[in-house]
């Protein structure tokens, strides 16, 4: 409990340390921290809206925040999870077309479907690893692009909405479709907001409670050890990769129930990728993960108002500032380390050795 | 040699080295509080203590491994901040660590130069790391120094073809060839046979004598005994004593080490329990690529210790492999019969082994017993986490287990008992207790102690030793295998000496002597044999 603590209490001061360090680089750029400071405020929380807003890009966050967490537990580097996401919402739009109209069993249905999907296309993953020995992150790579091939091929030859312009599916029965937060005003935040917190305590109680969680975790820590101890590391790794294939397919879910209704070609904007930085920043720890994701979600939102407040910076001046917090919070374990073991030592000094 | 090598003009001892103060921590952790301890020049040092007392890293600091938080190091009367390994070969300071560091693939020749290579004359104008080696100037310069200190080693051969007790004498030639004068000697007898261990002793007393000065860092009590002339007791981070060693024994240097008197443990051979074996195995090839020669037969009864001894790497890893994995090694070893308990085990894996009652002490701790960023709960956990006691379907009753981790850890005395404490909070001794208890809680059948007590202290080891022989007289069959011929001796029923992927030589328990286990693990016959099945 104690070093958790302290490694919350790291990585807030490695966050602080971050934004300090950010004010020195706006400085330079002849601007006012404080303003910028504000815009990003504003921006991320300054209303219901904005508020909704960010909490519109945080939930996807969470989920394939989780899924490259549970790959990193395991000691892989899940990078498919973009491919995943993009078969979990195809499945979930399909699934919304093809099903029946009633709203319960059409939403069940497109819900099961994305699980199902996504954990496929991640135990494909599991299983060209743990049993065929190739690397997770080539064939990660190689089956995000099969997956957004396959599935544009599939949207647009079978289910193109015909009315439209755009690379799209048809819609799933409106009345499917799950209703947004009337709080948050024109924001498109609907109740699949729940399923975030919901799934990251999901897998916090996976790790803690269950056998196979604290194989999981025991692979992760020291794999010569768990293998000592009978926990077959293929096997563990392979689990790993189809939950997170799980947890990645309802990021297709929440898209397609929870906001447009169909399947858009190119929908995410890199929320695999997003999620690898959110599980690192989160530490692998569930909470961590849904902190770390409202953080990125609102670093995300403030910057896209960057661009409309100020006269000379743009969005990637924000991207740059992300960077900066990413950097800090990446090697916050160096921060106060040594401070604390010279402390340590004059004490010891002082008060001469007990035993 | 020069009768005042070891003296300066007026006759007094120079001090070769002086340590003051010297403290380091690691985090939370004080490794050294105050170290302070001086060595002449030309003599052997021994630098004592129980794991965790600081001592490897007082020793790096003066190889300049790790920076020190505070205290000053003399070298030659000089005050000298050590920086780096390269800071300390320059002012003559070199370390040969437990596991040496050679590379295997060169000769004896190109590992001994390695970092110290000579070039041509012709060549000083090209880049240093282009300059092709002079080798022959070398093997001059090498040869010199075998000749004078009396070290024989083949230069030409491969690292790889070489023993232990060679690869050593490469070790201590690479840094005489450095021109190193002060050596420190990290645990150096961990590897070696008795017979090579007296022969390394007779070396370091020659280097002794021609002026180097020597600090031999080890928990072995006998070995500093033998060899060395005066030697520092760390405890708890501290020197707390420098001493003679002409004026104190073993006892007497357990006691400053400890804090208190040791007791002395042995087997009182009352022979087995029963006469139905727990374990049978006939005709097991260890050997990847085995002759007919290498099987290795052995059966164990209920209530007795079958000692094995041997050399590291003669087949004992792969014993614990077949016992822990059935299935996975079998696949790729033969063997006529293989039972537990009196059932064929042949296609069983590990859980169904530790189910039906495996229990394993592993010989690497920190790579195959234990999670280290973990608590000890979780680790009590670790392996047994389908022992019906501890879960209900899928889930892990850690009330259950927590309480058996309590129980576990008042048995064998872990200190602090503290369930939550991370693992590499607790010393090494005290991680080692831990596995015990973890290993013993669910009274296993069969108990593999596989270097039991490699790198804990001497008050941790007289408490696995009492624990062992407690565990036998309750008639647990146990295998203790281990490289330390006192444990074996002291321990054993019946002792099995491993010698190239085989049991090569059988003796009763407290009817053989070091000398005779020694000769018979360096593979040389004598003639007191005992039959096996007696």
């Amino acid at each position: 409990m104690k070093a958790k603590l302290l490694a919350f209490r790291r990585s807030l001061t490695a966050l602080i340390i971050g934004f300090l360090a950010s004010a020195v680089l706006i400085l330079c750029v002849g601007e006012s921290p404080r303003h910028i400071l504000q815009i990003f405020l504003n921006g991320a929380g300054g209303s219901a809206y904005d508020f909704g807003l960010t909490l519109y890009y945080a939930v996807p966050l969470v989920l394939t925040g989780l899924a490259v967490s549970i790959g990193l537990k395991t000691r892989l580097f899940n990078i498919g999870v973009e491919g995943q996401l993009t078969v979990g919402a195809l499945a979930a739009a399909l699934a919304g077309i093809v099903g029946p109209d009633s709203a319960p069993w059409n939403r069940l249905l497109g819900f099961g479907a994305a699980l199902l999907a996504g954990g496929l296309w991640g135990a494909l993953l599991g299983y060209l690893r743990a049993r065929r020995r190739a690397h997770e992150v080539v064939a990660g790579i190689m089956l995000n692009f099969i997956a957004y091939g396959l599935t544009s091929w599939i949207a647009l030859n079978f289910f193109k909405n015909p009315e439209s312009q755009n690379p799209e599916t048809m819609s799933i029965p409106t009345g499917a479709r799950i209703p947004s937060f009337t709080f948050f005003q024109s924001a498109p935040v609907s109740w699949v907001l729940i399923i975030a917190p919901f799934a990251a305590l999901c897998v916090w109680a996976y790790y803690r409670w269950t056998r196979a969680g604290f194989a999981m975790e025991a692979v992760g820590s020291n794999p010569e050890a768990a293998r000592y101890a009978g926990i077959s590391i293929a096997t563990q790794q392979f689990w790993a990769l189809t939950l997170g294939g799980m947890l990645s397919g309802l990021v297709g879910f929440i898209e397609v129930y929870g906001n447009t209704g169909k399947f858009v070609v190119g929908f995410s904007p890199g929320y695999g990728f997003m999620g690898v930085a959110v599980a690192l920043v989160g530490r692998l720890n569930p909470l961590g993960i849904l902190g770390a994701a409202l953080l990125f979600a609102g670093l995300h939102k403030g910057s896209l108002d960057l661009d409309f407040e100020t006269e000379w910076l743009t969005r990637d001046f924000a991207q740059i500032l992300q960077a900066i917090l990413i950097l800090f919070m990446s090697c916050s374990n160096l921060i106060p380390a040594s401070w604390q073991l010279r402390i340590e030592v004059l004490k010891r000094r002082l008060h001469g050795n007990r035993d | 040699m020069k009768p005042n090598a070891n003296t300066d003009a007026i006759g007094s001892p120079q001090i070769a080295i002086e340590a003051v103060g010297l403290a380091k921590a690691y985090g939370t952790c004080i490794s050294n509080a105050d170290v302070s301890f001086k060595v002449l020049k030309g003599t052997i040092h021994g630098i004592l203590g129980e794991n965790g007392a600081g001592k490897s890293t007082a020793m790096k600091i003066l190889y300049g491994l790790v920076k020190p938080d505070l205290g000053e190091i003399w070298i030659d009367g000089i005050k000298r901040s050590i920086h780096s390994p390269q800071d300390a070969k320059a002012i003559g300071i070199g370390m040969v660590h437990q596991h040496f560091m050679l590379s295997e693939a060169q000769t004896v020749l190109e590992n001994i130069v390695l970092g110290n290579e000579t070039t041509y004359i012709w060549a000083r104008t090209i880049p240093e790391p282009l300059k092709p080696l002079n080798l022959d100037a070398s093997r001059a310069a090498v040869l010199k120094i075998m000749a004078e200190h009396n070290l024989t080693v083949p230069l030409e051969a491969k690292i790889d073809d070489l023993s232990v007790g060679v690869r050593q004498r490469v070790e201590i030639i690479k840094l005489l060839y450095a021109d190193a004068k002060i050596l420190i000697l990290d645990e150096p007898t961990a590897v070696l046979t008795p017979q090579e261990i007296q022969d390394f002793f007779k070396q370091l007393r020659i280097l002794a004598k021609a002026g180097k000065t020597i600090l031999i860092v080890t928990h072995k009590l006998r070995e500093l005994l033998d060899v060395t002339d005066t030697i520092s007791i760390f405890r708890a981070g501290r020197v707390i004593e420098t001493v003679s060693t002409s004026v104190i024994d073993s006892d007497g240097l357990a006691t400053l080490m400890i804090g208190r008197r040791l007791e002395t443990i042995r087997n009182d051979h009352k022979g087995p329990t029963s006469s139905k074996p727990v374990l049978t195995i006939e005709d097991l090839h260890l050997s990847p690529a085995p002759t007919a020669q290498q099987s290795c037969s052995l059966t164990l009864f209920p209530g007795e210790i079958l000692g094995i001894a041997g050399i590291e790497g003669n087949g004992q890893a792969e014993l614990v492999e077949a016992l822990r994995h059935p299935r996975e090694f079998l696949r790729g070893h033969a063997v006529k019969r293989f039972e537990f308990l009196g059932k064929d085990v042949r296609h069983w894996k590990t859980p169904e082994m530790v189910a039906s009652g495996l229990g394993c002490i592993p010989a690497d701790r920190h790579h195959e017993g234990l999670l280290l960023d973990r608590s000890a709960v979780q680790n009590f956990a670790l392996g047994h986490e389908n022992n019906p006691k501890f879960r209900s379907g899928p889930f892990l009753r850690w009330k259950q287990i927590r309480a058996a981790t309590a129980t576990g850890m008042d048995i064998c005395q872990v200190n602090p008992r503290l369930p939550d404490l991370l693992l590499k909070d607790f010393s090494g001794g005290n991680q080692q207790k831990l596995i015990i208890a973890r290993e013993i809680h669910d009274k296993p059948r069969l108990l593999i102690a596989f270097h039991p007590t490699r790198g804990i202290d001497v008050g941790a080891i007289e408490l696995l030793h009492k624990k062992l022989l407690e565990l036998r007289a309750e008639g647990m069959a146990i295998i203790l295998i281990s490289s330390e011929l006192e444990e074996i001796l002291a321990l054993s029923d019946r002792i099995a000496v491993m010698e190239n992927y085989r049991i090569s030589r059988t003796f009763l328990g407290g009817r053989c002597d070091e000398t005779e286990l020694g000769l018979a693990m360096s593979g040389s016959h004598s003639d007191r044999e005992v039959p096996f099945e007696s």
